[in-house]
């Protein structure tokens, strides 16, 4: 190591044998998961993109020309709209003929094929609860489960994500 | 270089700029990287590990969470180890402490407390009596760096288990070029006192 000094006059002296010394030092450790525990603090920013989109839109409001922007862009979609459904009263004949002949062509025989499925499915069904004896307690007593089981479901849902907004609420301010 | 994978061999910069991108795995790197020597520095001052493992966590929380405010035309290292050494120094003022006590913890004032906060040598010696001698010799060298003033300790520290060039230490204690050097003199030679009885050992 040289520990030769630039100011003129000043030298550390070398001494290879403290050197070592101080060379043989090791090097703490956190405890396990210590990153976690950090990252469990952190806050990461969003993505630089979304971060460059967010700040226009700042900027566009806070100039006053957000305002402009979009009443702008209300006008093109209504104007694009408006245009569309005259288009579409212009050459209704056209279009109803249009319909109808996908409807004929491609609709029905598909809607004729899901209600084919629809109806084997609630046959299917019925012959499974036919076959199942069960009174009408149970029947009862398995609705109500069901029941419980969302309206708890909500709760639990609920009350985790309580402490969630209360922490990042902590968190931000306290910044 | 946009992949967590290329990151373990990135630069600080190039990680920093990936964490400044929302990138949760820079974040862990730049954790990875530092929570060694951030984590020796601050435990070598304050002799305590729990006392060490939460200002090593709130030092990392404050760099991490300012990501966005780092300049980088100074060196991140430098950064980290400034915000280090300020939160070690900050509890040693806040315990009204001017120097530490030789084995445990400077607020250690019973023999349990002493005992209890004195730094834990670990070791990879082979044979028994390697692994004491090597034990008491990191303990007599520990004990000699917790002798010295605390702005000594840091220096020695990070000039000679953390490798840190004169000029990076001079940023990180905001202090002259000159001052850092007639520091880590003084350090040595007291060091060398201290430490004279070893010398026949080695």
């Amino acid at each position: 190591m040289n520990d030769q000094l630039t100011d003129p006059g000043f030298t550390i002296e070398e001494d290879p044998v403290l050197d070592q010394l101080l060379a043989s030092l090791e090097h703490f450790a956190p405890a396990p998961r210590f990153e976690d525990r950090v990252m469990g603090n952190v806050i990461t920013p969003a993505p630089r993109w979304l971060q460059r989109v967010q700040a226009r839109g700042h900027a566009l409001v806070q100039h006053g020309r957000g305002w402009w922007f979009l009443g702008g862009l209300t006008g093109v979609s209504a104007i694009s709209a408006s245009a569309i459904v005259a288009l579409l009263i212009l050459n209704a004949a056209a279009v109803r003929e249009s319909i109808d002949g996908t409807l004929t062509g491609v609709g029905l025989p598909l809607w004729r094929g899901m209600l084919g499925i629809a109806a084997e499915t609630a046959r299917e069904i019925g012959l499974l609860i036919g076959s199942v004896s069960v009174s009408a307690s149970v029947i009862l007593a398995a609705g109500a489960s069901v029941v419980f089981v969302l309206v708890f479901n909500t709760w639990a849902i609920y009350r985790l994500m309580q402490p969630a907004r209360a922490k990042g609420v902590e968190f931000n301010a306290s910044r | 270089m946009t992949f967590s994978a290329d990151l373990s061999t990135a630069t600080d910069q190039v990680v920093v700029e990936q964490a400044r991108d929302g990138h949760e795995s820079a974040y862990r790197e730049l954790i990875r990287r530092y929570q060694r020597p951030v984590f020796s520095l601050i435990y070598r001052m304050v002799r305590d590990r729990e006392l060490a493992e939460d200002l090593s966590q709130e030092t990392f929380v404050k760099v991490l969470n300012a990501i966005d405010r780092y300049r980088p035309e100074f060196k991140f290292s430098s950064w980290v180890f400034k915000i280090a050494n300020n939160a070690a120094i900050d509890h040693l003022r806040r315990k009204e402490l001017d120097t530490l006590s030789l084995d445990g913890g400077p607020d250690a004032t019973t023999a349990e407390r002493v005992e209890a906060t004195a730094l834990q040598i670990g070791d990879s010696s082979e044979s028994p009596l390697d692994e004491l001698e090597a034990r008491e010799l990191g303990s007599a060298i520990e004990r000699a760096i917790g002798k010295l003033r605390p702005e000594y300790q840091t220096c020695i520290i990070l000039r000679h288990v953390e490798g840190r060039p004169y000029d990076e230490i001079a940023d990180i204690l905001e202090l002259p070029l000159g001052t850092v050097k007639t520091y880590i003199h003084r350090a040595r030679a007291e060091l060398r006192e201290l430490l004279n009885p070893l010398r026949d050992i080695l």
